[in-house]
């Protein structure tokens, strides 16, 4: 009888026991399995692998890089763009800022992008056409390289011919009147540096060096090339006062009836100072270039560039796709009375038969001082963006 | 003996009651069909709820429209960039780029009152031709609209100076000095001149700055383009079609010349009162589907 009662509870508590006893489970909450009903460590918890992510393997992600967006550009314009798939990164952009100053691009290594885009000179060249290695003059003026993240429609050149700035980057290392290399050369050298492998790992996490890789880096670098302090900006910030020329120029450049130089030039909302669009601003009667027409294949984009931003124009120079005006005053003159009629002129170029928007001497010598508030000087002595 | 059976029983008791405080039956809605369904729930407490009847489609009071325009000029669909077009006054001519801006859709009732939808839509239709589709994402009551209208521009509410960064980014903002706010429209082409060349127009609209001895006045020039014969009963999501008849911008009520009046439109308030009077024939109802 005793046996059999104690027998009986034992079961009991068996049974109790086996359809209740503590969950086991996971529990720490950091894995990847943690389990908050588990009350009993079963040792089961996984954790990420490190070494299995993202091909990173030791030194661990990038560090995200943020850009210094200057106030004005915050206030008024939306979100600059910046690709999914190339996000910026402390790692990124110093590569790209090397690879940038770097001749080992070129076919004898003698020349880097900064050759023809130049830190001094809003990375521009002084030379209305650059250099090659080989020698040879190329067809346009290099264009400087500032707020590049703002433009929304992300064609480049002044024909538009490339998408997006990773798309620029691979064109002139291959181009035989300019860097004139093989994407598989430039490559091959990188991989056989002492210091390249090792820092291309650490920005993408990659073994093997690829010309998409080169590219992303000389665009992650390019976007923090970002130009927004000038004397106009803190004008507008209120921290700096005007000359009255200098407001009287800013009064043509606004004013349909003067320089009209807004409509795609700018306005204090937009801190671009361009509309970053394709026109014909009457350069010529018949082109030697077709511009966006050779791109596009419509004969009706003939002879129409990229409108530039006019900020920096005292380290622009010289000025439009050929370089063909050396001096600012060259350019008002153009506009002035200089404008010539071709099909696709843009309607904006208003009084052609009469060569433009005739300004008088005084507004010319005004619209000219406005223009030169738009320099940046910090832009162009940043340490930041040389070596 | 006694002792054992002693310890025993408080150890078989003591355990199950240990047990059972620690590990009883959860408790919970074991319905999988309730929105709270309890995987893990052993017991069911009465907790289980269910989705409510206005998610159905059949039962929902509301509809989303969308709006696609149709720009046409004597009722043909435009092209771009060719001399194509004769206006009122006899001006061959072409369209290189047409961009402009409405707001604040209404759909009236019989009643008088009117549904608005709130917000601007901004075209560019050569350069973006999928803009031609405005689709705000509202809802809006079903019911039997007896018409509806727009506004071309801004009004003052909304005609705020450097307010919307997806408008200062496409360069669209209106100068200061002629009262700020934005463009209401930018209608550029070439047209055939009285010496047989070609001249460019530039039909730009917006604020009308009137400049008297004493004054200098801005007077706001957006209007409401009330579409004619726009009754429509809204049942369910719709798509409505509005016409833009590019031709009336010359004429009707003012033959508009391009030969006086091609540019340097901005500033000149005269212009600017005859766009506003021109534009209210230029919108017109395309049905709905």
């Amino acid at each position: 009888m005793k046996v059999k009662r104690y027998i009986v509870m034992a079961v009991a508590l068996a049974i109790t026991m086996s359809s209740c006893r503590k969950e086991p489970g996971c529990i720490d909450p950091n894995a990847l399995n943690y389990n908050p009903d588990a009350k009993v460590d079963d040792g089961t918890c996984l954790y990420e692998n490190p070494s299995s992510t993202n091909n990173n393997t030791g030194s661990g992600e990038p560090t995200p890089y943020e850009l210094q967006i200057p106030q004005l550009f915050a206030q008024y314009l939306p979100e600059p763009y910046i690709p999914e798939d190339n996000p910026l990164t402390v790692e990124g952009v110093a590569l790209g800022k090397k690879l940038f100053y770097d001749p080992i691009l070129s076919g004898d290594g003698t020349q880097s992008c900064a050759s023809c885009h130049m830190p001094d000179v809003a990375f521009s060249d002084t030379a209305q056409f650059s250099t090659g290695i080989d020698g040879v003059l190329g067809g346009r003026n290099a264009m400087p390289v500032f707020n590049m993240a703002w433009n929304y429609g992300r064609k480049f050149f002044w024909d538009g011919r490339a998408l997006d700035l990773e798309g620029q980057a691979l064109g002139p290392v291959v181009n035989p009147v300019e860097m004139h290399n093989t994407w598989p050369n430039a490559v091959a050298a990188l991989q056989n540096h002492p210091d390249y492998p090792a820092l291309f790992k650490a920005a993408f996490g990659a073994d093997q060096i690829d010309s998409m890789l080169v590219v992303k880096a000389i665009a992650q670098f390019e976007r923090t090339l970002i130009s927004g302090n000038s004397k106009f900006d803190r004008y507008l910030m209120g921290i700096e006062s005007l000359t009255p020329q200098e407001l009287n120029g800013f009064n043509i450049f606004m004013d349909e009836n003067a320089g009209d130089c807004f409509h795609c030039h700018g306005n204090p909302a937009n801190p671009l100072w361009t509309d970053n669009d394709f026109h014909n601003n009457g350069l010529d009667s018949v082109f030697s270039d077709l511009g966006l027409g050779a791109i596009t294949g419509d004969p009706n984009d003939n002879g129409k560039f990229k409108t530039p931003s006019l900020r920096n124009l005292s380290y622009t120079a010289p000025y439009m796709h050929d370089g063909r005006f050396a001096t600012l005053d060259e350019v008002i003159e153009h506009y002035s009375t200089g404008l010539k009629w071709s099909p696709t002129i843009d309607p904006l170029m208003k009084k052609v038969s009469q060569g433009g928007v005739q300004l008088s001497a005084q507004q010319k010598a005004d619209l000219k001082a406005f223009l030169l508030t738009l320099n940046d000087d910090s832009f162009v002595t940043n340490p930041d963006f040389r070596p | 003996m006694k002792t054992l059976r002693f310890i025993m029983t408080v150890t078989v008791v003591g355990s199950i009651a240990l047990f059972s405080s620690s590990c009883k039956k959860r408790e919970g809605c074991t319905d999988p069909n309730a929105i709270n369904y309890d995987s893990k729930a052993k017991v069911d407490d009465g907790s289980c709820e269910y989705p409510t009847s206005t998610t159905n489609p059949t039962t929902s009071t509301t509809a989303k429209l969308t709006f696609k325009i149709n720009h046409l000029y004597n009722n043909q669909a435009i092209m771009f960039d060719t001399i194509l077009y004769t206006n009122a006054a006899g001006n061959n001519h072409s369209i290189t780029r047409l961009r402009y801006i409405i707001s604040n859709i209404r759909l009236y009732k019989s009643n008088g009152d009117s549904v608005m939808i709130d917000g601007y839509h901004f075209v560019d239709y050569k350069g973006d031709p999928a803009s031609d589709t405005y689709a705000p994402g509202v809802s809006i009551p079903k019911d039997n609209y007896t018409g509806i209208a727009f506004i071309f521009g801004l009004d003052s509410a909304d005609n705020i100076s450097n307010a919307y960064p997806d408008l200062n980014a496409a360069n669209w903002n209106w100068p200061e000095m002629l009262g700020g706010g934005y463009h209401f429209m930018q209608f550029e082409g070439n047209f055939i001149d009285t010496t047989g060349g070609t001249t460019g127009f530039a039909y730009h609209m917006g604020t009308a700055r009137k400049i008297t001895p004493t004054d200098t006045i801005f007077e706001q020039n957006w209007f409401l383009a009330r579409l004619q014969n726009s009754s429509v009963n809204i049942t369910g999501d719709a798509t409505v079609f509005i016409n833009m008849n590019l031709e009336q911008w010359f004429e009707n009520p003012h033959t508009w010349n391009l030969d006086t009046l091609n540019n340097m439109m901005m500033p000149n308030y005269a212009a600017q009162k005859l766009m506003n009077d021109n534009g209210r024939s230029v919108f017109t109802f395309g049905g709905v589907q």
